[in-house]
């Protein structure tokens, strides 16, 4: 029996969600990092800063995937390796965000 | 039936030639095994074939279609799977979250059996940093088993396997061939790969030759002079 072939580009469920997880961990370590440089009273980035990591987070994410062997499967799967940046992208990007929303709000 | 057919593949690395005109098909129901010397390019050309590597003259054909710059998840998706000679396997994911993926990726995987046919068992909840070279390679094959691809690539297959597992391997092989899947391999173990292969192709000097059957390739006099080297058994000793 021949199997039908993918449709999708999402990662499987579970490396979708580690990347996710790493990402976020990304994101707060650099935040904490910011956060504990300004005393305590700056949360989110400047849109150069905030770009620059969004970019960061992207090729992070190729590179710890390699690193971990995941790229592999995931292209044996189906899966176009730019998927893994975007993944990581969107969600420092959507972090980001949330943070300056959050900061916003707070003032 | 021809699956993959890569045609006049040339490729340049750190300013030599290393493939100038290679060729290679793989049938359907076969399997192929790509020899040749340490540094002569098989890796290249079977990465070219993969779509991980990009040849600077050539193309490929994969069931039909024909990709000048092709990429691995391109063809994954019409039925080809690669496995590496290393890192085919997440280290972060246990054997069974490794088949459960490629289950819920190609639905109809037969999973039990492809579990079954490669004793794999006792390894389901362990992870690849945690197996040996052997049970990796196995755990590697019951994948591609279960995905069931049109087209398999090895590269290295056996390379540090023991007797044993080469066998287990080689069977996988022959039931991914006769489950009508094109398989290609490269090594340099003669002895144990020859005992699964319907044909053989030497690349030598960036370019491939079709040696036949592997007995007929074992009889090839500049392929035992080039290759194999003078004290190597002829064809029917090997057997």
């Amino acid at each position: 029996m021949r199997i039908g072939s993918p449709a999708t580009n999402w990662p499987d469920r579970l490396l979708g969600a580690a990347f996710i997880r790493r990402a976020a961990a990304l994101w707060t370590a650099i935040h904490m990092f910011v956060l504990a440089g300004s005393g305590g009273t700056v949360m989110s980035l400047e849109p150069l800063p905030a770009i620059a990591m969004v970019a960061m987070a992207a090729g992070l994410g190729v590179f710890d995937a390699k690193k971990r062997h995941e790229m592999l499967l995931l292209q044996n799967m189906g899966v176009r390796p730019v998927m893994v940046m975007a993944i990581w992208a969107a969600v420092a990007l959507l972090l980001e965000t949330l943070a300056t929303l959050a900061e916003a709000a707070w003032r | 039936m021809t699956m993959l057919h890569a045609d006049c593949i040339a490729r340049r690395l750190g300013g030599r030639q290393i493939l100038s005109a290679a060729t290679l098909t793989a049938d359907g129901g076969t399997v192929t095994g790509l020899l040749g010397r340490m540094g002569e390019g098989k890796s290249t050309l079977l990465k070219i074939c993969a779509g991980l590597d990009t040849p600077d003259g050539g193309w490929i054909e994969l069931d039909g279609v024909q990709y000048i710059e092709p990429r691995l998840h391109e063809l994954a998706r019409r039925g080809l799977y690669y496995l590496a000679d290393l890192g085919n396997l997440a280290s972060a994911l246990t054997v069974r979250q490794h088949f459960d993926a490629v289950k819920r990726r190609f639905s109809g995987a037969a999973i039990s059996d492809a579990i079954a046919s490669m004793q794999l068992e006792q390894l389901l909840d362990s992870r690849p940093g945690a197996m040996s070279g052997g049970e990796r390679r196995r755990c590697e094959i019951g994948l591609a088993l279960a995905r069931s691809p049109k087209c398999l690539i090895a590269d290295e297959l056996f390379r540090g396997l023991d007797p044993l597992v080469c066998e287990i391997v080689g069977r996988g092989l022959r039931q991914l061939a006769a489950n009508g899947c094109a398989v290609l391999v490269s090594g340099h173990e003669v002895r144990a790969l020859t005992a699964y292969l319907d044909s053989v192709v030497w690349l030598t000097s960036g370019t491939t030759h079709l040696l036949g059957a592997p007995a007929q390739a074992l009889e090839n006099e500049r392929f035992r002079r080039e290759y194999l080297g003078p004290l190597t058994p002829h064809a029917s000793s090997l057997r």
